[in-house]
């Protein structure tokens, strides 16, 4: 039950997408070419989930030795590079339009999940469910930008701007998420 | 390709302006690490291009950006633990963003130390434009005050009473600063259509 609730106060309440924005551009650029993102999903979870089981013991051990922990983020992020350099090797249709996948969004949920998580478990559930909200607000914006290419749009909120708008909204949809929760609890 | 680089720079200052640009005293902490974090890694880059080559170059290039920005973030806590405990994630995340900025834009190896920081200084200032004024803008409509990074945390000097209402506070939020940025964006390009006509009448 914990763990349920683990995940979601982190999908909704304090979703890494809204409440940190660290996955924002990423749904900005994933959103248009969904099925290309859902193809590229199972990559990018193992991705995470392999650098958080392996940066979050060693940052544990770094914690312990005291003023080295500052160097936390940059372990983390060379376990990062080095497991999706390894990744790329493995499935190379994880680059095939030449950019590299979520980059920004990977290395900033890993980060989040081992500074803010108690345990490995804990840690891992974290970046499980950030995959998840990330997941959740690009299937829903593409679906909201797929609907307005058949609908009546003024000329100038075409594209961009309407990008921004909906996102916006979602990010309102995730707070009265959180928001009626608390207010039942 | 011009139009291009417009949307990748929207895209990519989404991360650190919208959730970390609510007060101007958080996007003047952002503007120098943006600045520093910008001049280090076109420092870095030219020193690795004469050594390194390829995806190690890269790799290279970006540990040390991330390296600049735990270096800048260390200096931020002993100014301010309060501002560091506020921002510690921007911080670090603008060493990726900054990298991503720089990234594609020009042959290193081939062009003048001079030329390449005179070039990262002027796409770090536009960019740091953007984080200023949403800070401002945010800042002001939302609280109703405009605010300055101090070493007890934040400086504030209360301008508009009325401002800080609730119904300006929208405009302060993640969903109601992403609303206006569209409202803005498609603003902006009416202006720019209205002025195209002006100017053809004029001819």
């Amino acid at each position: 039950m914990s763990s349920l609730y683990t995940v979601f106060m982190f999908v909704f309440i304090f979703s890494p997408l809204m409440y940190y924005g660290i996955g924002l551009e990423s749904v900005f650029i994933e959103s248009p070419s969904s099925k290309k993102m859902i193809l590229r999903m199972p990559l990018f979870v193992v991705n995470v989930l392999l650098t958080v089981l392996v940066a979050k013991p060693v940052s544990m051990a770094m914690m312990s030795l005291g003023d080295v922990f500052v160097l936390i983020p940059v372990v983390v992020f060379v376990t990062s590079s080095v497991i999706s350099a390894i990744s790329v090797i493995v499935a190379p249709y994880a680059l095939s339009d030449g950019r590299p996948f979520s980059g920004l969004f990977s290395f900033g949920l890993v980060l989040l999940s081992v500074m803010n998580g108690y345990s490995l478990m804990d840690s891992l559930l974290l970046a499980f469910a950030g995959i998840l909200s990330f997941l959740l607000s690009t299937l829903l914006l593409a679906a909201i930008t797929n609907r307005l290419q058949y609908s009546n749009i003024p000329l100038y909120f075409k594209g961009i701007p309407l990008v921004f708008i909906s996102l916006g909204l979602l990010s309102l949809l995730f707070y009265a998420a959180g928001i009626s929760w608390w207010i039942t609890e | 390709m011009m139009r291009n680089r417009t949307v990748v720079v929207a895209v990519l200052s989404l991360c650190l302006i919208i959730p970390a640009a609510v007060r101007l005293s958080f996007s003047l902490v952002l503007v120098v690490d943006i600045m520093y974090l910008m001049l280090a890694i076109t420092g870095i880059r030219k020193l690795v291009s004469r050594f390194l080559s390829g995806p190690l170059a890269r790799v290279a290039e970006l540990c040390y950006s991330v390296l600049a920005a735990v270096f800048f973030e260390c200096c931020l806590a002993v100014f301010s633990p309060i501002l560091d405990s506020l921002l510690y994630m921007y911080v670090l995340l603008a060493s990726v963003s900054a990298y991503l900025l720089l990234y594609p834009e020009y042959d290193i190896g081939s062009e003048p130390a001079t030329g390449l920081l005179k070039s990262s200084f002027l796409k770090s200032l536009q960019f740091c434009c953007y984080i200023l004024l949403f800070g401002l803008f945010r800042e002001l409509l939302g609280m109703g005050c405009i605010s300055f990074p101090s070493r007890t945390g934040i400086y504030q000097i209360p301008l508009f009473s009325f401002l800080g209402h609730d119904l300006f506070r929208f405009a302060a939020s993640t969903g109601g600063s992403l609303i206006f940025m569209g409202i803005i964006v498609a603003t902006g390009r009416f202006m720019r259509k209205c002025m195209e006509i002006a100017r053809r009448i004029q001819k």
